[in-house]
C-alpha cells in the first residue's frame, strides 16, 4: 500500500494456483476480500464510487515467492482512507494477522488509525526506497510480455512523435522524478544507492488545486480534458509578446514562455480567455517547471536518462509529450526522458516486495 | 551632434570630484581590483578613484576621451520590459548661465517637466526615494532620476515625445528591453526616434556593477536581511558588495533570469523560469479579482497560505525526517485546493498569500540549485517583483540561508528594478 497526499495506491496479489486443499482450508473472509477486489472494476459502497482497478495494468501469472497470481492495480483518494479504514475492521482483516506493509506519508499519518480502528499494524516503509525497488521489480518482470519503459522518438515534431519501447537495462545512473501531489527528484546509482536530489512543492496537486479554482472542475479527468482543448498562448506571455522576435542573444525562441499567465494582469485579456486555455496554462505552466528543474538536475548529476514516473502523468499524454520535448529541446538531443507504464503504482509494488521479503526471511 | 555647451575646461574639475566618479575611460581595465590598480588609469571606480584623480597624466586622458564621447543632453537611459518601462533621466544642476541661453527650449520643457512631477499621466511615477543626488557623470554633475510606467503605456509615452519634438534634440535614445526590439519601429514612425538597442542582460549586469560603486557613501545599495523569519528580530542590515565576483545574479522580472558573473565583462545566462512576477500578477488577478501589484500585495500581507497549500505534515502527520523536509514545509502548493470543503473555506487573501509564497518558493529553489552547481555563494536578487514586496525578500532570504544550511547568503539592492535602465544610460555615456 501506498498512502500519498492525493491518492492510496493498493496492489493486491491473487493467487490463481490455489489448490483444492488450499481453499477448503481459507478462512471466509479471505476469500471475501479475495473476490470483492477481484470481481470488482469499481468500488462503489465502501468508497463511494471512487475507488478503481486498472484493469489494463494488470500483470498476468506472474511468479511471486513461489506463488503464481495476477497482480492487480488498484487506488482511491487519500480522502476516502477513513472509510477504507472501517472496511478492514468490518471484514475483520487483523484475524488474518497478516502484515500490511504501507509506505507514503499516510503509512506514517494514519499509523494510529488502522491500530485503534482495524486492529491493524503497518509495517512502515520509505516511500522512496519503495519506488526505486518496486521500478525495478515491474521492469525486470516486464508488462505481460511486453516493456514497461516507453519514451517519445522525435519528441518535437508533432507529426512524426511516436511512443517507443525500451528496456532499462544497465538503468544506472538514473535520474527518477516523481510527480505525484509534489515531486520528488532522485538520483539514482544501484538499486540500494540513491539520494534525494531535491524536489519541488509545484506538483501534480497545485496543477489539480489550481485547476478547480480556476475553471471550476472537480477532478484530475475533468481538467485534463479542459486542458486538451484550451490554447496556453493566450494566457502566457511569450518572448516574442516581449521582444517582438526571438531573444537570439540567449537562445530563446519567440515561442517560449517567458511569463506564465503573464497576460492575466490585463483585464481585456483575461474577459476574453476561455476556461480551457486557463486549464492548458496551467498544465503547461507545471510541466515545463518540473521539466526545468529535472534537466537542471540531470546536468549538475551528470545524468542522461531522466525516467519520470507518478500518477500526474497517469492518462495525461500533454504533459508527458512535453516533457519528452522539453528534455530533448533543452539539452539538445542529450538528455532523454523516460515513461514507465505502472506510473504512479512503484512504491506500492515495492512495498508488497517487502512483505515477501520479510516473509522469505522468517 | 549638438555640443552640450560644456567646453573641456570645465573637465579639469573632476579631478577633484569626490569618490562617486565611474569607470569613465573605456580603455580601463574592467574589474574591481580595488587593493592594486594596474597603472594610473586602470583604478576602479569607488574608493580608489579619489587617489587616483591627482595624476595629471589621468585627467589628460580622461579629458581627451570625455570630450570625444559625451553626447548631448538630455541623458536618458531606457529599459522596456514586458510589464513595466524603466526610465532613468540625469538632470544637469551644473548649467551655467551660457549654457541655459543656449538650451533649447524642448530640452529645458523636458527637464522641468520630468523633474517638477512624481506622478506622470495616470500610472507614470517617479521614485522620488531612490533618486541619487550629486552624481557626477561624464564630468557633468547632477541628480538621476527614476521614473516606471506600465508597456501598456509607451504608446502614450511614444506620442508625448512626438508632442516635445524630441527628434529634434539629436539625441541617441539608449534602450534595452525586449521592448527596444518589439517597439523599435513604433519609436521611428510615432516619433521619429532612432533606439539605439542593447542587451537586458548587458544592461542589467553594467547598472548592477555601476551603482553599487557609486553608493560608497550614504546608505548602502545593497542590503540583506539577519534572523529573516523572526518578526521581532528581523532586521535590514547594509552589506558591503566588495569584491562582488563571482555573484549569481537573479532578476525578476516578468520572468527570470538567472546569471552567473564572474566579472563586469564576463557572465553567462545560468537559466531562467517563466514562473515571475508577471505569473503572480496573473495568478492574483484570476484568482482574487485584484488589477494592480499593490492590491496584489495587500491581499497575500493579510492572508494564511498554509490553508491553501498541502504540507510535509498534511501527508505525513508530522516531518519527513528520513530526508530532512520538517512539517511545516510546503509538499504541494495549492494542494489543499483539489478539496470543495476546503476551496469554499479559504479567503482571497490566503489564495494571493499562496500564490507569492508558491512563486516566491520556486524562485528560490531554483536560485539555488544554480548557487550549488556554480559554486556561487552570493546571491543578488533585482528586479519590480520585489518593489515594495518584503514578504517575497524575507521568504528568499530565509529560504536561501535554510535550504543550504546557512552557506548562501541572499542579498538585495535598494534600486531593484532599475539596473537596465542605467546600463543603458552608461552606454550612451561610456560606448563599450
Amino acid at each position: 500500500m501506498d498512502i500519498g497526499g492525493t491518492l492510496v495506491k493498493l496492489v493486491y496479489f491473487e493467487p490463481v494456483d490455489i489448490t483444492a486443499e488450499e481453499e477448503q482450508e481459507e478462512v471466509e473472509n479471505l476469500k471475501s476480500i479475495r473476490r470483492y477486489l477481484t470481481s470488482n472494476v469499481a468500488y462503489a459502497h465502501n468508497l463511494c464510487k471512487t475507488g478503481v482497478r486498472d484493469v489494463h495494468l494488470e500483470l498476468r501469472n506472474l511468479t511471486m515467492c513461489g506463488r503464481t497470481g495476477n497482480l492487480h492495480f488498484i487506488r482511491f483518494p487519500t480522502q476516502a482512507m477513513p472509510r477504507f479504514i472501517q472496511m478492514g475492521r468490518d471484514k475483520n482483516f487483523s484475524s488474518l494477522h497478516t502484515t500490511l506493509c504501507a509506505t507514503g506519508g499516510g503509512a506514517y499519518k494514519f499509523e494510529n488509525d488502522f491500530r485503534t480502528i482495524s486492529d491493524l499494524e503497518l509495517l512502515k516503509l520509505d516511500e522512496l526506497d519503495c519506488l526505486i525497488r518496486g521500478l525495478l521489480f515491474i521492469d525486470r518482470v516486464g508488462f505481460n510480455g511486453h516493456p514497461e519503459c516507453y519514451y517519445f522518438q522525435n519528441p518535437s515534431d508533432p507529426h512524426n512523435c511516436v511512443k517507443k519501447p525500451c528496456n532499462l537495462d544497465n538503468p544506472f545512473p538514473m535520474l527518477l522524478v516523481n510527480i505525484g501531489s509534489g515531486v520528488s527528484i532522485l538520483a539514482v546509482y544501484s538499486e540500494n544507492d540513491y539520494k534525494r536530489v531535491t524536489g519541488t512543492s509545484l506538483g501534480g496537486g497545485t496543477f489539480l488545486g489550481l485547476c478547480c479554482l480556476l475553471t471550476g472542475c472537480e477532478t484530475f479527468e475533468e481538467a485534463l480534458e479542459m486542458a486538451s482543448k484550451g490554447d496556453s498562448t493566450n494566457v502566457d506571455k511569450l518572448v516574442k509578446d516581449i521582444y517582438g522576435g526571438d531573444y537570439e542573444r540567449f537562445g530563446l525562441q519567440g515561442s517560449a514562455v517567458a511569463s506564465s499567465f503573464g497576460h492575466m494582469m490585463c483585464k481585456e485579456k483575461r474577459d476574453s480567455i476561455s476556461k480551457e486555455d486557463l486549464a492548458r496554462a496551467t498544465l503547461i505552466t507545471i510541466t515545463n517547471n518540473i521539466g526545468s528543474i529535472a534537466r537542471m538536475c540531470a546536468l549538475n548529476e551528470k545524468i542522461e536518462r531522466v525516467v519520470f514516473v507518478g500518477n500526474f502523468l497517469r492518462i495525461n499524454t500533454l504533459s508527458t509529450k512535453l516533457l519528452a520535448y522539453a528534455m530533448d529541446f533543452w539539452s539538445k538531443g542529450q538528455l532523454r526522458a523516460l515513461f514507465l507504464e505502472h506510473e504512479g503504482y512503484f512504491g506500492a509494488v515495492g512495498a508488497l516486495m517487502e512483505l515477501l521479503k520479510t516473509s522469505e526471511d522468517l | 551632434m549638438a555640443f552640450n555647451g560644456r567646453q573641456q575646461d570645465g573637465d579639469v574639475e573632476e579631478d577633484e570630484t569626490p569618490s562617486k566618479l565611474p569607470r569613465c575611460n573605456k580603455e580601463m581595465p574592467a574589474g574591481r581590483s580595488s587593493n592594486e590598480p594596474q597603472n594610473e588609469a586602470a583604478a576602479s571606480a569607488g574608493r580608489a578613484a579619489s587617489e587616483r584623480r591627482s595624476s595629471n597624466s589621468t585627467a589628460r586622458l580622461r579629458k581627451d576621451s570625455v570630450k570625444k564621447t559625451r553626447p548631448p543632453f538630455p541623458w536618458f537611459g531606457m529599459d522596456i520590459g514586458g510589464t513595466l518601462v524603466k526610465l532613468v533621466y540625469f538632470e544637469p544642476k551644473d548649467i551655467t548661465a551660457e549654457e541655459e541661453q543656449e538650451e533649447v527650449e524642448n530640452l529645458k520643457s523636458i527637464r522641468r517637466y520630468l523633474t517638477s512631477n512624481t506622478a506622470y499621466g495616470t500610472t507614470g511615477i517617479r521614485d522620488v526615494h531612490l533618486e541619487l543626488q550629486d552624481l557626477t557623470l561624464c564630468g557633468r554633475t547632477g541628480n538621476l532620476h527614476f521614473i516606471r510606467f506600465p508597456t501598456h503605456d509607451l504608446p502614450a509615452f511614444l506620442q508625448m515625445g512626438r508632442n516635445k519634438h524630441f527628434s529634434s534634440l539629436h539625441t541617441t535614445l539608449c534602450a534595452t528591453g525586449g521592448g527596444a526590439f518589439k517597439f523599435e519601429s513604433d519609436f521611428l514612425t510615432m516619433a521619429d526616434l532612432e533606439l539605439h538597442k542593447l542587451d537586458e542582460l548587458d544592461c542589467l549586469v553594467r547598472g548592477v556593477l555601476y551603482i553599487d560603486s557609486v553608493m560608497s557613501s550614504g546608505p548602502l545599495e545593497c542590503y540583506y536581511f539577519e534572523n529573516p523569519t523572526d518578526p521581532d528580530q528581523c532586521a535590514e542590515k547594509p552589506y558591503a558588495l566588495e569584491n562582488p565576483y563571482p555573484l549569481l545574479l537573479v532578476n525578476i522580472g516578468s520572468g527570470v533570469s538567472i546569471l552567473a558573473v564572474y566579472s563586469e565583462n564576463n557572465y553567462k545566462r545560468v537559466t531562467g523560469t517563466s514562473l515571475g512576477g508577471g505569473t503572480f500578477l496573473g495568478l492574483c488577478c484570476l484568482l482574487t479579482g485584484c488589477s494592480t501589484f499593490e492590491e496584489a500585495l495587500e491581499m497575500a500581507s493579510q492572508g494564511e497560505s498554509t490553508r491553501v497549500d498541502k504540507l510535509v505534515r498534511d501527508i505525513y502527520g508530522g516531518d519527513y525526517e528520513r530526508f530532512g523536509l520538517p512539517g511545516w514545509a510546503v509538499a504541494s502548493s495549492f494542494g489543499n485546493m483539489m478539496s470543495k470543503e476546503k476551496r469554499e473555506s479559504v479567503s482571497k487573501e490566503d489564495l494571493a498569500r499562496a500564490t507569492l509564497v508558491t512563486i516566491t518558493n520556486n524562485i528560490g529553489s531554483i536560485t539555488r540549485m544554480c548557487a550549488l552547481n556554480e559554486n556561487i555563494e552570493r546571491v543578488v536578487f533585482v528586479g519590480n517583483f520585489l518593489r515594495v514586496n518584503t514578504l517575497s525578500m524575507k521568504l528568499l532570504a530565509y529560504a536561501m540561508d535554510y535550504w543550504s544550511k546557512g552557506q548562501l547568503k541572499a542579498l538585495f539592492l535598494r534600486h531593484e528594478g532599475y539596473f537596465g535602465a542605467v546600463g543603458a544610460l552608461l552606454e550612451l555615456l561610456h560606448p563599450s
